[in-house]
């Protein structure tokens, strides 16, 4: 059994076991499903580390799957964010949206083991074109959203193609240059194709200027898309990038970008799956931060962080969406008061909510600092000031305003059921996650890259502990301060500009104003032809038409047999010239 | 979607936490002297393990809790002024939905 699992690549029995969920209907599809990721978790043990597998392709050598401990700690957190968003989404009768569920994360799966550019490039593909459909299936299941659904879902393919085919063009530079299609560190000065290859995953891991599509796409989705969306995409673009540019300098300040500003912008957002998707860019920067340090330290702190990410953001936005599913909206404005509804989903939320905080006892604790102590191993001041910042930032939009004005705040009365079971049961694995990897953290840390590096460090120091409790306190109090105070800006339905308004009003309206003047010029080439054609027919018309011009003359059948002749004469020329 | 529930428009009953935020408060304040307390033993004892000396300093990282929130939510209500639209500021669309949500009693 296990020898049959080795030869198949990782995500091959989710990608081609979806292709059978179209027959099968209720309860037996419902496990169908979570039987599928369960089993491809159990293929992870038929590969030892150190594993390289693959084949030959039109003369290039295909290491379709390598297996060590970077690509292990993805896949297995990958395995288990399948299993939870496969249990959550029981209640969608509509296949396809199984079917992409699977195919995306075993496609994600697939990237994450793929040992070769080309390997990589087919499944970072099919991520982006699986996933898609998830997006718009918020249009079918509610029509008036159709419209706005799927101008979100073609935005979010265009990134994400966009990014494909810089990983391609990339990718054949690369090739050019060095003549390997290795997926290795190379860094960016390995070749011409680096750069692109670069850009390809920092489009897919939303940096600075190229994050919006994650915040325009995902609060589009369904209930269960969005968390099925924040799962994978961008944590496989993390792991790319801590494959291929570990160390890469320019990585510390853009990743230090990524945990400041959007969490200004999570603070005045309404849509509280958008301010999730504003949180999960910040956390993106503590992992990008320790990928471009680049130590073993800061690496294990990256998958680490990476790890625990995928469980409490999942966990976070599960809340948000059984919230969504029960009341029928997500606004911050239109919720309040439903911890009396909804004790458990609060619970779980509120887990979550401590968990990305990074309070001790809880994953992000035993994650987030090993970032923050490589930065400072490396005496990286400012950075360092910069990651202090952004947690403060961190208990604001996850740590309070989540919980906060979901299920506390003003009572706006809605009175429904709590969140229904195939939604706590993932709910309630994640929070147990969440707390188990923040009490026994020795566990992830022996999963990740550099073990022996992570063996050495012990996130439950006093003066840790301590000054993290400070930090997320004091924070706290600063919001009860501002909300007696009345300060504390209140939820407002409103849309936020952010860089998508380049293109989508800016662009827009610079291309329509193209349009406009190159109507206006087609025009007035029209008429300046007409005018001329007009006048030159008048002059023609006065000297020859008939009865007294050359035109007016008739022909007689001898000179039409001749230059009939003639042209057929030149025809044959040309035909043999 | 699942449910479209009409929120209740009686006076609501008041939870645990509602009717107690005061005690909360005053929980989060003697918590809040109790680090403080902690932290002025490390700082006494020179037992702080830090990177940096700043962060020895009694008090830093309360400081850099409170300080931090405050100019964050400050700052980001300004910008509100600057970056908030209408809500169907790029899809009119959101007009027929929230009419629809509201035909069907959808929201509060």
């Amino acid at each position: 059994m296990m020898e049959l699992l080795g030869s198949i690549f990782p995500g091959a029995i989710l990608i081609f076991g979806a292709l059978l969920v179209p027959f099968l209907k209720g309860n037996l599809r419902n496990a169908y499903v979570v039987l599928l990721p369960i089993l491809s978790a159990l293929q992870l043990f038929a590969f030892e580390l150190g594993f390289q597998g693959g084949q030959s392709f039109f003369g290039l050598e295909l290491t379709i799957v390598r297996f060590d401990a970077l690509s292990r700690i993805f896949g297995i957190v990958f395995h288990i964010a399948a299993v939870l968003v496969c249990i959550y989404g029981w209640h969608v009768k509509r296949s396809l949206d199984h079917i992409c569920t699977l195919i995306y994360a075993g496609s994600a799966i697939g990237a994450t083991f793929a040992g070769d550019l080309v390997t990589l490039f087919v499944f970072w593909e099919l991520t982006a074109v699986s996933s898609v459909f998830l997006v718009w299936a918020r249009g079918m299941d509610e029509p008036a959203r159709k419209e706005r659904a799927y101008r979100a879902g073609m935005r979010y393919l265009i990134v994400q193609v966009g990014s494909g085919v810089a990983l391609l063009a990339g990718v054949l530079l690369h090739f050019r240059d060095t003549g390997s299609i290795a997926f290795e560190n190379f860094g960016l000065d390995a070749s011409r194709g680096a750069p692109l290859i670069f850009l390809a995953f920092g489009v897919k891991a939303a940096f600075p200027l190229l994050h919006n599509w994650v915040q325009d796409a995902y609060p589009e989705s369904t209930v269960a898309g969005t968390v099925v969306l924040a799962s994978f995409t961008t944590k496989l673009a993390i792991y790319a990038l801590a494959r291929g540019f570990a160390g890469t300098e320019i990585l510390i300040p853009i990743g230090a970008t990524m945990t400041v500003f959007p969490i200004f912008f999570a603070v005045i957002e309404n849509d509280l799956r958008r301010v999730l998707a504003y949180s999960l860019n910040n956390q993106l920067g503590y992992m990008i931060v320790g990928i471009g340090i680049g130590t073993e330290l800061a690496l294990n702190g990256a998958a680490a962080h990476a790890f625990a990410h995928i469980l409490y953001k999942g966990l976070l936005l599960m809340s948000m969406g059984a919230v969504l599913f029960r009341t029928g909206t997500i606004n911050a404005s239109e919720l309040g008061g439903l911890h009396k509804s909804m004790p458990l989903t609060t619970v779980f939320c509120i887990i979550g909510a401590m968990a990305i905080s990074a309070v001790p006892g809880l994953s992000g604790f035993v994650t987030k600092s090993m970032v923050i102590s490589a930065v400072g191993n490396e005496h990286l001041t400012i950075i360092f000031g910069v990651l202090l910042f952004a947690s403060a930032g961190v208990a604001d939009h996850s740590g309070i305003k989540i919980p906060f004005f979901t299920f506390f705040a003003h009572d706006q009365g809605h009175r429904v059921k709590e969140a229904p079971l195939h939604m706590l049961i993932p709910m309630g694995i994640a929070a147990a996650l969440c707390i188990g990897i923040g009490v026994y953290p020795d566990a992830l840390y022996s999963l990740l890259p550099f073990p022996a590096t992570a063996a050495e460090y012990h996130p439950y120091d006093a003066t840790h502990v301590l000054t993290m409790l400070e930090l997320l306190l004091f924070a706290g109090l600063a919001f009860v301060v501002l909300m007696k105070l009345g300060v504390y800006p209140p939820e407002l339905p409103r849309t936020n500009l952010d860089t998508d308004w380049f293109y989508r009003r800016f662009a827009k309206n610079v291309a329509l104003d193209f349009g406009h003047l190159a109507e206006y010029g087609r025009a007035s080439l029209w008429q300046g032809f007409v005018r001329f054609r007009n006048a030159m027919l008048r002059v023609i018309g006065h000297h020859h038409q008939p009865p007294e011009g050359m035109l007016g003359e008739p022909w007689t059948a001898s000179a039409t047999t001749l230059w009939a002749a003639l042209l057929l004469g030149a025809l044959l020329l040309m035909y043999y010239s | 979607m699942s449910e479209h529930p009409t929120p209740h428009s009686e006076p609501h009953e008041q939870s645990w936490f509602e009717a107690n935020t005061a005690l909360i408060i005053r929980g989060l304040v003697v918590f809040a002297i109790g680090l403080l307390a902690w932290d002025v033993a490390l700082t006494v004892q020179g037992t702080k393990h830090v990177h940096y000396d700043f962060e020895r300093w009694f008090g830093f990282y309360a400081a850099a809790g409170f300080v931090s929130y405050v100019f964050l939510v400050l700052t980001a209500k300004r910008l509100r002024t600057l970056l908030a639209r209408p809500v169907d500021y790029y899809d009119p669309i959101v007009e027929a939905e929230a009419s629809e949500d509201e035909h069907h009693g959808g929201h509060a």
